[in-house]
């Protein structure tokens, strides 16, 4: 029904299975890779070095695949606040650092919470983000201040994740927020917490485009 | 993209007109976007078509397009590979730190790498004629990160017409005349690691190439005066300073004698990380540094520093502060041959580092600089190039590599030494040195697992 049933199709197929696959499993190294999106080895191969020389993937210092810099631009752009690519990383892994807590940028929209690019915590504050969470407390957030909110999965009313989260930005109906991801057995988020994302807000708020 | 340059592939023009849109996503004319992709109108609008039934771009009214639904899907990034094995055999630590744990540990805002610089002066056609001048390829990780680059080199190939490199063996006049070749042959942009950062010949050289119009970037190690640099790729030297001692003092409970190896004299790494690690022993009152000494980033020098300093006299010190594993290497095998117990250790970098600290069950901190910032460079060079806008300042992620069971209350782990480590590589692989290793590794096809499930 979305197919043209033209070689158009296969080209957009390879691209959806080269940016997905990084998300599902880690593979490292181009065959393996290749093979995991259904690719032959040897199309397969070109279309993976093609993929990576593009920036729609990149690696690891081991080898691992990720999505890559043009994906990410391309990913925020649409969402309306691509002026973030370039400041993103270093932003949210400094947060990651001084936090020791997953760091995400994220949109609200609607009462939802598109996540955006983000670095992993570790040990026990570990927390791998869905992709899309529903704000389920408070119902609204105010833009102009810091707040502790519980996310549920899409189309559950049940809290699955606490996160403190600070605006950035907003246009029109989107609101883009930088947060940290509370691991469940954590009590609240402390004043330490606060200042480190309230520091990755302010610098992410100097590289927001101001409206036309 | 750059003008002129046709793109081969449809997955090439698929990631060219996803990425040419603007920072809200105005919706371009189909015409626009054709002609800025380089497309000809048959294959043009049937892929726009195409891209648009499946939700990657939506139609705007009169013709136009921008990025649709799914596109905003893309914004969904990791930013690093998660060790999934880490989380679930950490030991347990204690949630909330107080707040002189926070700052003493990790917290390093740099506002630098914030800042970003327009590009659009030097946009030009592909493919470049790029110009590399090296400071020297006189040890392993020298050699790993121009590895790196070459990896890079050649993924780019297309855009990349010559790929021109100097090598000065570490002399700064040297280097200066190579710089001149360089430009003399008609190079588009120079990327430089500089012999020494106390040289004003060197400063004043680079300076007229920018003043003349050609781009420069430094990796590795930047000039002294850094106006003339579009961008300095690196990694962070005070990270790796401070991280290091704070585990190395707080391994020695705050108290005892530390030899404190340096890299080499002069070179901006070696002084960023030294400078790191003494602020960090200063906050341990306990800790008396006995000896700092250069080694040049060699075993050799590693071995001979440890020797000079018990020929001097000297007791056996409780921790040795390596700033790499490059000489690390060499003061643990003087330990270790000379059957002597061996003191807690920093520096990482070469696999020869984990395998004997790991073997001879040392306990050690390791954080590699990573070689793998040769192959960032040549990307930074082409979005230069392109007329792309670049981070002043560009530095590639440090993790912290740990044996298990050796954290402390304020370092630890991201990835564990016993994984990271490469058995079945060479000593002299540095294990930094990102998709250009996989040559040496003798599986070729390595690790897969489950991730982001």
């Amino acid at each position: 029904m979305d197919k043209t049933g033209t070689p158009y199709d296969k080209a957009i197929d390879t691209f959806e299975g080269l940016v997905e696959k990084p998300l599902e499993k880690i593979v490292s190294g181009p065959l393996p890779l290749a093979r995991a999106v259904g690719l032959a080895t040897t199309s397969g191969y070109r279309a993976v070095a093609i993929a990576e020389s593009e920036g729609l993937l990149s690696r690891s210092t081991e080898g691992v695949y990720l999505r890559g810099p043009s994906t990410l631009a391309a990913g925020l752009s649409a969402l309306g606040f691509g002026e973030f690519a370039l400041v993103a990383e270093p932003v949210l892994i400094q947060l990651r650092q001084s936090t020791r807590l997953t760091a995400f940028l994220g949109v609200l929209s609607d009462g939802a919470c598109a996540i955006g690019p983000f670095s992993s915590g570790r040990g026990i504050t570990f927390v791998s983000p869905q992709r899309h969470y529903s704000l389920l407390t408070p119902a609204s957030f105010d833009a102009d201040r810091l707040a502790e909110v519980s996310l549920a999965h899409q189309f559950e009313a049940v809290a699955a994740q606490r996160a403190v989260i600070s605006s950035v930005s907003d246009r029109q109906d989107r609101l883009c927020i930088v947060g940290v991801l509370l691991p469940g057995t954590r009590e609240e988020a402390g004043n330490e917490l606060r200042s480190e994302l309230v520091r990755a807000a302010d610098l992410l708020c100097s590289h927001s485009e101001k409206p036309e | 993209m750059p003008t002129g340059e046709i793109p081969r592939s449809n997955l090439i023009r698929i990631a060219r007109i996803l990425g040419c849109f603007d920072h809200r996503n105005n919706p371009r004319p189909t015409h626009e976007i054709l002609q800025e992709v380089g497309m000809s109108r048959s294959t043009g609008f049937g892929l726009l078509r195409a891209l648009t039934l499946r939700g990657w771009l939506e139609r705007v009214d009169h013709g136009s397009l921008r990025l649709g639904p799914k596109a905003a899907g893309l914004a969904f990034v990791p930013l690093e590979a998660v060790d999934t094995a880490l989380p679930r055999s950490t030991a347990a630590l204690p949630l909330d730190r107080s707040s002189a744990d926070l700052h003493h540990a990790i917290s390093e805002w740099d506002a630098r790498l914030f800042e970003t610089v327009a590009t659009d002066a030097y946009k030009r056609a592909a493919p470049f004629r790029i110009g590399f001048a090296n400071a020297s390829l006189s040890n392993e990780w020298r050699r790993a990160m121009f590895e790196s680059m070459r990896y890079a080199e050649r993924l780019h190939a297309d855009r990349i017409d010559a790929f021109l490199v100097r090598e000065a063996g570490d002399d700064a006049g040297t280097q200066v005349d190579q710089i001149d070749e360089l430009v003399e042959s008609g190079i588009d942009l120079l990327l430089v690691s500089t012999t020494n950062a106390h040289s004003p010949l060197l400063d004043r050289k680079l300076k007229d190439v920018a003043d003349s119009g050609v781009p420069v970037v430094a990796v590795d190690r930047r000039p002294r005066d850094p106006s003339s640099l579009v961008s300095f790729v690196t990694a962070s030297d005070r990270r790796i300073g401070r991280i290091s001692a704070l585990w190395l003092a707080e391994r020695l409970k705050g108290a005892g004698r530390i030899w404190m190896l340096s890299g080499l004299e002069g070179a901006s790494p070696a002084m960023r990380r030294q400078s790191a690690a003494f602020s960090g022993f200063s906050e341990f009152p306990g800790i008396r540094i006995e000896a700092v000494t250069y080694t040049d980033w060699t075993e050799e020098g590693g071995r001979k520093a440890v020797q000079r300093l018990f020929d001097q006299g000297s007791a056996a010190p409780d921790g040795i502060w390596c700033d790499s594993g490059l000489q690390g290497v060499g003061s643990l095998k003087f330990f270790i041959e000379n059957e002597l117990p061996v003191p807690a250790h920093t520096g990482g970098d070469l696999n020869q580092m984990y395998k004997l600290a790991l073997y001879h069950k040392v306990p050690f901190v390791a954080l590699d600089y990573p070689a793998a910032m040769g192959a960032r460079v040549v990307e930074v060079a082409l979005d230069i190039l392109s007329g792309k806008s670049v981070p002043r300042r560009v530095e590639v992620p440090v993790p912290i590599v740990l044996p298990r069971g050796m954290e402390t209350a304020s370092v630890r782990a991201d990835t564990w030494a016993e994984r990271h480590v490469g058995w079945d590589l060479p000593g002299t692989a540095i294990l930094s040195q990102g998709p250009s290793l996989r040559g040496l590794r003798s599986d070729g096809e390595n690790k897969q697992g489950s991730r982001h499930g």
